[in-house]
C-alpha cells in the first residue's frame, strides 16, 4: 500500500449540493500525470477532504453525512480504512494552483468540512469500487462500475421493486417482490462482500428510505402507511404513498399524489409537517436544489419548475408525466415520460435528452430510475440503464448504455 | 328466508349458568364437562320459531329477528309454536375398523339431492355416497360412524384475511359509515392493529407468531365445518400452513398444486399481466381479486380499471377471475361479468360493518341482482373484525340481509351452495371439493338438526352443533362422544364449546420447530395470548389487543 512519504500535497474539499448524500470532493494542486490516474474518480461525489498523491494512490479523507472515511484512491479500486467524525471548516481551506500544477474539477463546492488526519489511517477493511450503483439484473442485484459497465458483484434476488442506498449502515435495501403473491421482502444487502443478506416480509408493496434510526418503509399493504424499522418496533404513520421520498438529516420527506408534501420526523417518529402545494398534474415531484425546494409540475403538458411558494416558471419542454426527480449540482435532473427524456435544470435553464426505452412506470411506483453522479447521470429503465454525461456547457451525452441491467437503480455506492 | 331459529335463545342463556368458561378452552380428560347432543339445554326453551322454516319459504316477508350472532341451540332443538326443542340423538362410533377407512352413516346432502344413506372415505378421498356403500370394496373394513345427523361436505371460505382472526371488532371498529376501502385504514385505532399483526408476524420484528395466528384462524373455521380457507396469509407458502384446514390459496394445500391466486390490492400493470399470463400457462385457475369494495364511486372504477390495467385489455374479464366483494357494482358490471363468466365472492357482514355503519343492511352486494344475470356467487366472510367468526355466522347475517333487505329472494339452499358447490367453483376446484361425490376430497362436516330441512339446519348451526368436521379423510374436530376417530398419534385435545365436550386434533406426527405441526390447541393459544399481552406491554399505542379473540363466540 502506498504511503504518504514523498507525495505530493493535495487538497480536497467537498461542497453540500443539496443533501449530505450530495457531498462532493474537489482536489486541486495536483502534479501534472495526476490527472489520469483521478479519472475513475472524477465524478465521486460523496466525499471530501484533503489528500495526499503519489504515483500510485491518492490518499483521501471523505466524508459521507457526518463522518469521515479515510481511504486511499486508486485507479481502479478504493480503499477505505478508517471513519471517524468530521468537523465543518469555518473557511476553506485555499485553493491556488501553482506552477506546474493544475486544478483537476471533480465537483462544485458548497459547504466545506475540516478533513480528518491522516496519520491514524488504518489497514483496509473492504475493497470497493469507485464509482458503483445498485441495480437490478435479471434474477438479481447487480453491483455496478458505473464508468465502465462492468458488474463488480451479483447476488440472487426476486424481482426487485425498488432499490436504496443506506449511507448509515454501508448497505443496499432492495424491496423484492414475489411472483404469484402480492408482498414481498425488505432486504438488507451489505455492501461488505462476506456479510450475510437480511430480509423481512411486507405484506403488501412498499417502496423504502434509509435514515439514521433505521429503515422507512412506504407501505401499501392493509392501509397506506409510514413504518420506521428500526431497533425497536414502533407505531406507523399512516400516510399516502409518496413519490421520489427523500431523506434530509432525521427527517423524511415525500409528496403524495393529492399534492401534499409530507415531512416526518424519525427520531422520535412522528408526523412533522403536512403542507399542500398548489400543484396542478399528480406526477409532479419535489426534490431540494441548492436555493430550496422546488417541485417539478405539468401544466398543459409543459414542464413547469414551482418554488413551494407557488411561483411557476415554464420550461418549455412537453412531456406526459415526471417519473423521477432528484438534486443535481444545485440544480434538478429529472426523468420524465411521453416522451422519455432526461431533463437537467440549472436554474431556469433546462436541458433534455430524448432516451431510448421504457422508464419502469408508474405502476412500480418504487422503482428509483435516477441517480446523480456528477457529471453523470444513470437513468433506470424497464430493460437498461443509460449513462448520461453533462458538459461544462450543459450539454447531454449519451455516453453509455449498459445492458443486461435495468431499473431500480440507486447509488452511487459509498 | 327469515329467520328460524330464534326460539332457543332463551333457553341457551340459561344453559350458559354455570359454564362461563371462555369457549374454545381446553378441559382436562374427564372433566364432567357436558357432552354436546345438540340439545343440552332444550328443557328449558320457550322457543317460538325453531329450526323447521322451509327451505322454499320465498314469499315470507316476515320481520326477521336474526342479528346475526351465532345461533343459540341447534335447529333440531326448536319447533314452531312453542313446542320445547327436541335434542336428536348424539353420534355414536358402531364399529371400530380401519382408522382410515370411514363409513359415516346419516342424511347425506349432494348437489342433487338429499338421502339417508352412507359416505365411505377411504384415505383422503370419498369413495361411496349412496344410500349403501355395503357394496364398495373398503366398507366392510371401515370405521362406522352413526352420525344421526346430516352430512354435509366440508364448508369452503373463499374470502379471509387470516392473520387477522386473532382480532375481532372489539379490537377495531370503523367510527363511521365509508365510501370505499382506502378510507378507513386510517383510522388510528386500525392502524395500530395493523402494527400489531405485523409486529406479532414477524413483518419487521423479531416476532414469529405467524404459524400460530394461521393455526388459529384455521381453527376458527374448522370449529363451523369449513375444509377449505383462502386467507391471504402471509409470507405465502409456510410449511406450517399445511395443517387443519386447507389453506387453499397456497401451496401447502395438500392437494398437490395451488392454483389459485388472491389479491387484496390492486395489481400493477406488470402483475395483472403476469396473471393473465398464468391463465393462459395454466398455472392459475382462480384468481380472486378485491375491487370495487365500498359503495362510492371511486370503488365502482375499479371494475374498469381491472380491465384496462393489462397489456391485453380486459384479459382479467374472464371466468377464472372472482370478483371480492363487488359491493358497488351494478347491473352494468354484472353484465359484463355475466357475459364472459366472471365470478362473484359476496361478504355481507363485513360490508355493513364497514359501509352501513354496521346497521344498513343495504350497503352490501346486490347479490339478487348478480344471481339474476347468471353469476355464480360465493359466500365468505372476510375477516373477523365486522365480518363474521366464521361461515355459520355469515350464512346467517346473508340470511338477515336477504330478508330484510331483499324480501327473502335467497332461499337456504341458495346460501348454502355459495359456501360449498359454488364457492369450490370459484376457486377452479368444483372437481375437487365442494361436494359429496365419489372421487371427490374427503372435506366433510356434519350436525345436527332436523334432517328433514337439512339446509334450515346448517343455517341454524353453531359449532357447538358441528358434530364432526374432515379435511382429507382426517377427523380434526366433533363431538367428545366420537373422540377416538380422530388421530390416536399424537392425539387429539377436549375442549368446551358453548357448554359442549368437543374434540380438536390439531398437533400432528412429524413436527418440527419449523413446522409446527406438533403444537396443540391448547400451546397455539397460549402462544398468542402471551404474545398479545407482551405486545400490549409494549405501550406502543393507547390500544390493548390481549385478550386472545374467542375461538368461538357464544351468544
Amino acid at each position: 500500500m502506498p504511503t504518504t512519504t514523498n507525495s505530493t500535497s493535495c487538497r480536497a474539499k467537498c461542497r453540500r449540493a443539496s443533501t449530505n448524500r450530495a457531498l462532493r470532493i474537489e482536489l486541486t494542486n495536483l502534479p501534472d500525470g495526476l490527472d489520469e490516474l483521478l479519472e475513475p474518480f472524477e465524478s465521486l461525489h460523496w466525499g471530501q477532504g484533503e489528500g495526499h498523491a503519489n504515483e500510485g494512490a491518492i490518499d483521501a479523507v471523505l466524508v459521507v453525512g457526518r463522518s469521515c472515511l479515510v481511504g486511499q484512491l486508486r485507479r481502479h479500486e478504493q480503499s477505505v480504512a478508517d471513519e471517524r467524525r468530521c468537523t465543518p471548516y469555518a473557511t476553506s481551506p485555499p485553493l491556488v494552483p501553482t506552477p506546474g500544477m493544475r486544478p483537476l474539477l471533480l465537483a462544485v463546492p458548497l459547504l466545506a468540512c475540516s478533513p480528518a488526519p491522516l496519520e491514524s489511517r488504518a489497514e483496509p477493511t473492504a475493497i470497493l469500487a469507485p464509482l458503483r450503483i445498485a441495480a437490478a439484473s435479471d434474477g438479481g442485484l447487480a453491483f455496478v462500475d458505473l464508468t465502465s459497465g462492468a458488474v463488480l458483484a451479483h447476488r440472487e434476488s426476486g424481482p426487485l421493486e425498488d432499490l436504496v442506498v443506506d449511507p448509515f449502515r454501508k448497505q443496499v435495501l432492495a424491496f423484492e417482490t414475489i411472483p404469484r403473491e402480492e408482498g414481498g421482502y425488505v432486504v438488507h444487502h451489505p455492501l461488505d462482500p462476506t456479510a450475510v443478506a437480511r430480509r423481512w416480509f411486507v405484506d403488501g408493496t412498499a417502496r423504502l428510505a434509509a435514515v439514521p434510526a433505521g429503515t422507512l418503509v412506504f407501505e401499501r399493504s392493509y392501509g397506506e402507511r409510514w413504518r420506521l424499522v428500526g431497533d425497536r418496533p414502533l407505531s406507523s404513520l399512516p400516510s399516502p404513498l409518496p413519490r421520489s421520498p427523500f431523506v434530509e438529516g432525521t427527517r423524511a420527506l415525500g409528496l403524495t399524489e393529492d399534492g401534499v408534501l409530507h415531512t416526518v420526523e424519525t427520531s422520535p417518529f412522528a408526523v412533522a409537517a403536512e403542507r399542500p402545494l398548489l400543484l396542478t398534474h399528480r406526477t409532479a415531484r419535489v426534490a431540494r436544489t441548492s436555493s430550496g425546494l422546488c417541485a417539478l409540475d405539468l401544466e398543459n403538458g409543459v414542464l413547469v419548475l414551482r418554488t413551494l411558494e407557488a411561483t411557476a416558471t415554464p420550461l418549455a419542454i412537453r412531456a406526459g408525466a415526471i417519473v423521477d426527480l432528484t438534486p443535481y449540482e444545485g440544480g434538478l435532473a429529472a426523468l420524465v415520460d411521453q416522451p422519455l427524456q432526461l431533463v437537467v435544470v440549472r436554474g431556469t435553464v433546462a436541458h433534455a435528452l430524448p432516451l431510448p426505452g421504457h422508464p419502469c412506470g408508474e405502476e412500480h411506483p418504487g422503482c428509483h430510475a435516477l441517480v446523480a453522479a456528477p457529471p453523470r447521470v444513470a437513468i433506470g429503465t424497464r430493460d437498461r440503464v443509460h449513462v448520461v454525461r453533462m458538459s461544462a456547457d450543459l450539454r447531454l451525452d449519451l455516453e453509455n448504455t449498459l445492458e443486461g441491467v435495468h431499473g431500480p437503480i440507486a447509488g452511487p455506492l459509498p | 328466508m327469515r329467520n328460524a331459529f330464534f326460539g332457543c335463545s332463551i333457553a341457551f342463556v340459561l344453559g350458559l349458568v354455570g359454564c362461563t368458561g371462555e369457549e374454545g378452552t381446553t378441559v382436562p380428560e374427564d372433566s364432567g364437562a357436558p357432552t354436546d347432543s345438540g340439545g343440552s339445554d332444550s328443557t328449558l326453551d320457550t322457543s317460538t320459531d325453531g329450526g323447521g322454516d322451509s327451505t322454499s319459504d320465498a314469499t315470507d316477508t316476515g320481520t326477521p329477528v336474526d342479528t346475526g350472532t351465532p345461533s343459540d341451540t341447534a335447529p333440531g332443538d326448536a319447533t314452531d309454536g312453542g313446542v320445547a326443542c327436541a335434542p336428536t340423538p348424539a353420534p355414536a362410533i358402531t364399529k371400530t375398523g380401519a382408522a382410515n377407512k370411514i363409513l359415516l352413516k346419516g342424511t347425506v346432502v349432494t348437489p342433487d339431492t338429499v338421502f339417508v344413506g352412507e359416505v365411505l372415505v377411504e384415505g383422503d378421498t370419498i369413495t361411496c355416497a349412496a344410500a349403501s356403500c355395503a357394496g364398495s370394496a373398503g366398507a366392510a373394513a371401515a370405521t362406522v360412524v352413526e352420525t344421526n345427523g346430516i352430512i354435509f361436505p366440508g364448508l369452503i371460505d373463499t374470502h379471509n384475511h387470516i392473520l387477522f382472526d386473532i382480532f375481532d371488532e372489539t379490537d377495531w371498529a370503523p367510527t363511521k359509515a365509508y365510501g370505499n376501502h382506502d378510507q378507513w385504514t386510517a383510522e388510528p385505532k386500525y392502524s395500530a392493529m395493523v402494527d400489531a399483526k405485523q409486529y406479532l408476524n414477524g413483518e419487521g420484528s423479531t416476532a414469529d407468531f405467524g404459524c400460530e395466528m394461521d393455526k388459529f384462524g384455521e381453527l376458527k373455521g374448522v370449529v363451523a365445518g369449513t375444509t377449505s380457507i383462502a386467507g391471504a396469509a402471509n409470507s405465502a407458502n409456510r410449511a406450517c400452513y399445511g395443517s387443519l384446514a386447507r389453506t387453499i390459496d397456497q401451496s401447502p394445500n395438500d392437494l398437490g398444486a395451488d392454483k389459485v391466486q388472491m389479491a387484496t390490492l390492486f395489481p400493477t400493470k406488470t402483475a395483472a399481466d403476469g396473471v393473465c399470463g398464468n391463465f393462459t400457462d395454466g398455472s392459475t385457475d382462480a384468481y380472486l381479486i378485491h375491487i370495487a369494495e365500498g359503495v362510492d364511486a371511486t370503488a365502482l372504477n375499479e371494475f374498469a380499471k381491472l380491465g384496462s390495467i393489462t397489456t391485453t385489455a380486459n384479459c382479467l374479464y374472464g371466468p377464472k377471475t372472482t370478483i371480492v366483494h363487488g359491493t358497488a357494482l351494478t347491473a352494468t358490471q354484472f353484465d359484463i361479468m355475466a357475459g364472459v363468466g366472471m365470478r362473484l365472492t359476496w361478504s355481507p357482514r363485513s360490508n355493513v360493518f364497514l359501509y352501513g355503519a354496521g346497521t344498513d343492511l343495504s350497503k352490501t352486494t346486490n347479490v339478487p341482482l348478480a344471481l339474476s344475470k347468471g353469476i355464480n356467487v360465493a359466500l365468505a366472510p372476510d375477516w373477523s373484525m365486522g365480518g363474521s367468526q366464521n361461515l355459520l355466522d355469515e350464512l346467517r347475517f346473508a340470511d338477515k340481509v336477504d330478508n330484510t333487505v331483499w324480501g327473502d329472494k335467497l332461499t337456504p339452499k341458495m346460501l348454502v351452495e355459495m359456501v360449498t358447490t359454488k364457492a369450490a367453483k370459484n376457486l377452479g376446484l368444483d372437481a375437487t371439493i365442494g361436494s359429496i361425490a365419489a372421487g371427490k376430497k374427503a372435506d366433510l362436516m356434519v350436525i345436527g338438526g332436523d334432517a328433514s330441512k337439512p339446509y334450515d339446519a346448517l343455517l341454524a348451526a353453531t359449532p357447538r352443533e358441528v358434530r364432526l368436521v374432515m379435511v382429507g379423510g382426517v377427523p380434526l374436530y366433533g363431538d367428545a362422544a366420537i373422540k377416538a376417530l380422530g388421530p390416536t398419534t399424537p392425539g387429539c385435545e377436549t375442549i368446551d364449546v358453548c357448554c359442549a365436550s368437543k374434540f380438536v386434533c390439531v398437533a400432528e406426527a412429524g413436527g418440527t420447530s419449523t413446522n409446527k405441526f406438533g403444537q396443540t390447541f391448547a400451546e397455539i393459544k397460549s402462544t398468542l395470548e402471551g404474545a398479545l399481552t407482551a405486545y400490549d406491554a409494549l405501550a406502543l399505542t393507547s390500544y390493548k389487543f390481549a385478550p386472545l379473540t374467542p375461538l368461538v363466540r357464544c351468544p
